[in-house]
């Protein structure tokens, strides 16, 4: 049985349930094609550009290994060109051998079909981890770099050193762009409702002033161990995907910031932009699609929150 | 006579409370304080020199060696390091000053959780099979950093009021201490106790 068809055959079994999932959340009309052999939920459009988001994935467990097969899997249909991971990428001791067991082995089907994976730096990261090849940070803790298509750009940020240096390159790099989207991505959410941590408000306090004057788009973050989107802020849409390794099952609390929360399983998110359209699909260990939805960008220029 | 002399300046000092410097003191300490970090930027830099330079696209074996490497090299180039040597006791007063200000009461709350998080004592990480947990961190100058110890977040505004540091020097806080971890050969440089209540 090919990757493709084990997908499908453990999308059918789910497909039940991932319509109840689905039915919550804000929805699009998935394509024909790919709605008549499994749950992707994401247009395909030519020219788009097509991404994953995972986040506190280096454990080298078991769990992290299934949510990484599952991921090569659904690339099969999805064909995404990148990965973006939110820190914590690799946990706990971090020799030569478990660059391989919590990042290489795991994410080896998709390294080896040429899918880039750019590293933000979580708090049980070692800053050494920039210099790693196959991280693609280039050496910095902090870096920006351009999505091959489709006019994007991202920002990955050390959040757990938030200096005046830090801040100065970001608010450089952002008045710079000149691309349509913008996307920052790095560890400590700023809205959460996870009941461990919750929101970084002093990280928020410095960062999102500048999301807003700059015109940020979405802010991809991990730390919780769930997937959680919140309610877009200033026109800013976040998203949480801490889940890639591990779970806080049921860590989610109830809150009128959150639009969708998942914390019963380990979960990665699918993106992908077409023009001022973004489209997303979480998709759980399971296989089962538990948020799924579009958004445009606002226009030009953004109200100052 | 002398002893006399030196009761009466102890004497003036407590009375004058030593937990916040005069502005011109205080920018004399600073200074000092700047300058001793600034020479052990210059070692780490020479140390760095000897050494074959670290590619920004590295294997993992690579980084381990290069790190294991500089980390050694430090270590030789500062024998005798003891606490006290960057953080002096003169300057003491300017850290705590701003460190209680910023963590202290309900105005601190959340840059005391912001330090919670990723604090080595009490953040290991979830397990990985037949992995050990993280060595406990060693207030020693000179010591290692443990491997797959996890680093505290530091509050962006508390970033803000502490002195600048050099590369490769940053703070971080282990328990309730600060201390100057060198980023790059991860080794514990110097240390200030019981900072955070």
């Amino acid at each position: 049985m090919t990757a493709s068809a084990t997908r499908k055959a453990r999308a059918l079994v789910l497909l039940l349930a991932g319509a109840v999932a689905a039915a919550s959340a804000p929805s699009i009309a998935p394509p024909a094609s790919a709605a008549a052999s499994a749950p992707l939920s994401l247009p395909l459009k030519q020219g788009s550009l097509r991404f994953a988001v995972i986040g506190d994935s280096g454990t080298g467990t078991g769990a992290q290994n299934e949510l990484a097969r599952l991921l090569a899997e659904w690339r099969a249909d999805f064909p995404f060109e990148l990965v973006v991971m939110m820190g914590d990428n690799i946990y706990g001791r971090d020799d030569p051998r478990d660059y391989r067991q919590k990042f290489e082995e795991p994410y080896g089907t998709l390294l080896g079909a040429g899918v880039k994976f750019y590293a933000a730096l979580g708090n049980h990261d070692d800053p050494k981890q920039r210099f790693y090849e196959k991280f693609n940070m280039g050496g910095e803790r902090y870096y920006s770099f351009k999505a091959p298509k489709a006019g994007v750009r991202f920002f990955a940020l050390d959040s757990n050193y938030m200096d005046k240096k830090q801040l100065d390159w970001l608010e450089k790099e952002l008045q710079a762009s000149g691309s349509d989207w913008k996307i920052c991505f790095f560890h400590h959410p700023l809205y959460s409702s996870g009941k461990k941590h919750g929101p970084s408000e002093e990280l928020r306090t410095v960062l999102e002033p500048l999301f807003v004057k700059y015109g940020v788009d979405v802010v991809l973050q991990g730390h919780e161990h769930f997937y959680e989107r919140l309610q877009p802020q200033h026109d800013i849409h976040y998203f949480i995907s801490g889940s890639a390794g591990q779970l806080r099952r049921g860590n989610i609390a109830k809150s009128e910031l959150s639009a969708r929360g998942f914390d019963e399983d380990l979960s990665f998110i699918l993106m992908e932009i077409a023009g001022d359209e973004l489209y997303f699909q979480t998709v759980s260990r399971g296989g089962k699609t538990v948020d799924s939805g579009s958004f445009k960008r606002p226009p030009e220029p953004r109200k100052n929150g | 006579m002398r002893s006399l002399v030196l009761f009466v300046v102890t004497l003036a000092a407590a009375v004058s409370g030593s937990s916040e410097p005069a502005a011109n003191d205080r920018a004399r300490l600073l200074k000092e304080f700047e300058d001793r970090a600034a020479i052990y930027s210059q070692l780490s830099r020479k140390a760095a020199a000897t050494l074959p330079p670290l590619p920004d696209k590295a294997s993992p074996e690579q980084i381990a060696a290069h790190q294991k490497a500089l980390a050694k090299a430090i270590q030789a180039g500062r024998a005798g390091a003891f606490q006290g040597e960057i953080l002096f006791d003169g300057v003491v007063p300017v850290f705590l000053d701003v460190l209680r200000t910023d963590l202290a009461g309900s105005k601190g709350r959340d840059a005391r959780e912001t330090i919670k998080d990723g604090d080595p004592r009490t953040d290991k990480g979830p397990s990985t099979p037949g992995e050990p947990k993280p060595k406990e961190v060693q207030l020693v100058p000179n010591a290692p950093y443990p491997d797959g110890a996890a680093l505290s977040t530091v509050p962006p505004d508390l970033l803000a009021k502490l002195p600048k540091l050099p590369k490769p020097l940053e703070y971080r806080f282990v328990g309730g201490h600060l201390i100057l971890h060198d980023s790059e050969a991860s080794l514990v440089v110097d240390y200030l106790k019981e900072v955070v209540a």
